[in-house]
């Protein structure tokens, strides 16, 4: 299984000098960062997808119904940009949604 | 079998009770499940906030020293070292199971820390900037690994618990209290028949003795 990373030309390029070979410079189309995408998560051998906020936020939608309908693979991981806050967190509503409560 | 569609027999009856019981042993099943995957989840939940302070964390540090790398070294050509570099952070994923929710666990094929000899770039020629970036975005790597799995975790277990609550709901608020009336209402209807056979009866009799 492989990783792969989405997202600006710096962090590909960080996560390239570690030896992942699948990366995608997308930014800051969401035609491109879907057609991506789509290519990524019909790879069967893409375990773990590495995805910037920025892309992530173009194409929510998509990633939220990708996670609804796989079956266990691939697993999406959201990080924040270069120079974004600590405080980003994707999974608030998710967490809030299902105790009712935000933690 | 709708329940509007019984008949007010003691047939019925007997067999509503057992639905009833059916059910309830079942809601009390389900409110356990929901208990149980509640505490799982708040558990998973505070895991995942260590763990992704520590990968903003590290995330920070990386990009600093990526960017120190960048100026120094320039951005093409760790973009040219990047593509020499030998393919890493392969894994091979294991499936776990959390209260019937099936979860992904990633075993990563030997390490993503790897010494500066087995790198795949000459250390001659490159600044020891380099080593910096790659030993911070190895760290990182590690960490999101984790974190990867944590987030899924949170992620299925949130869902299991939501269509668990909505199934306690609908027992405990739709399915049993429909049930219950339902028995109710047999139960005055045989009583009702009662009377009226106990009254015609009576009545029977005064109007053979008068």
């Amino acid at each position: 299984m492989r990783t792969a990373v989405i997202g600006d030309e710096d962090m590909v390029t960080g996560f390239g000098l570690i030896g992942i070979k699948d990366r995608y410079v997308v930014l800051p189309d969401r035609a491109a960062a879907e057609k991506v995408f789509h290519e990524v998560t019909s790879d069967k051998n893409v375990g773990i997808i590495i995805i910037s906020h920025g892309v992530s936020a173009l194409i929510r939608d998509l990633i939220n119904r990708t996670n609804e309908t796989k079956k266990i693979l691939p697993v999406i991981i959201e990080v924040p940009d270069k120079g974004e806050s600590a405080a980003f967190d994707p999974f608030e509503d998710l967490i809030k949604k299902a105790v009712g409560v935000s933690l | 079998m709708s329940i509007e569609q019984i008949k007010p027999t003691r047939m019925a009856l007997l067999q509503l009770k057992k639905r009833i019981m059916l059910a309830q042993k079942g809601h009390e099943l389900l409110k356990k499940k929901r208990d149980s995957l509640v505490m799982q989840f708040f558990d998973l939940v505070s895991e995942r906030k260590t763990l992704r302070s520590k990968a903003h964390e590290q995330l920070e540090e990386a990009y600093a020293s990526l960017m120190e790398a960048q100026m120094l070294v320039g951005k093409r050509e760790l973009e040219n070292l990047s593509l020499a570099i030998p393919v890493t952070a392969e894994f091979d994923v294991r499936v776990y199971n959390i209260m019937g929710v099936v979860v992904p666990l990633f075993n990563l094929r030997g390490k993503i820390k790897r010494p500066y000899t087995t790198r795949g770039y000459t250390l001659i020629n490159t600044s020891a900037k380099v080593d910096e970036v790659v030993d911070s975005f190895q760290t990182l790597t590690r960490t999101l690994f984790d974190l990867a799995e944590v987030e899924e975790q949170v992620r299925l277990v949130a869902e299991e618990l939501e269509s668990t609550k909505r199934r306690v709901n609908a027992l405990e608020y739709v399915l049993i209290p429909k049930l219950r009336s339902t028995f109710k209402w047999i139960e005055q209807s045989l009583e009702e028949r009662e009377r009226e056979d106990f009254f015609r009866l009576k009545r029977m009799k005064n109007v053979l003795k008068g």
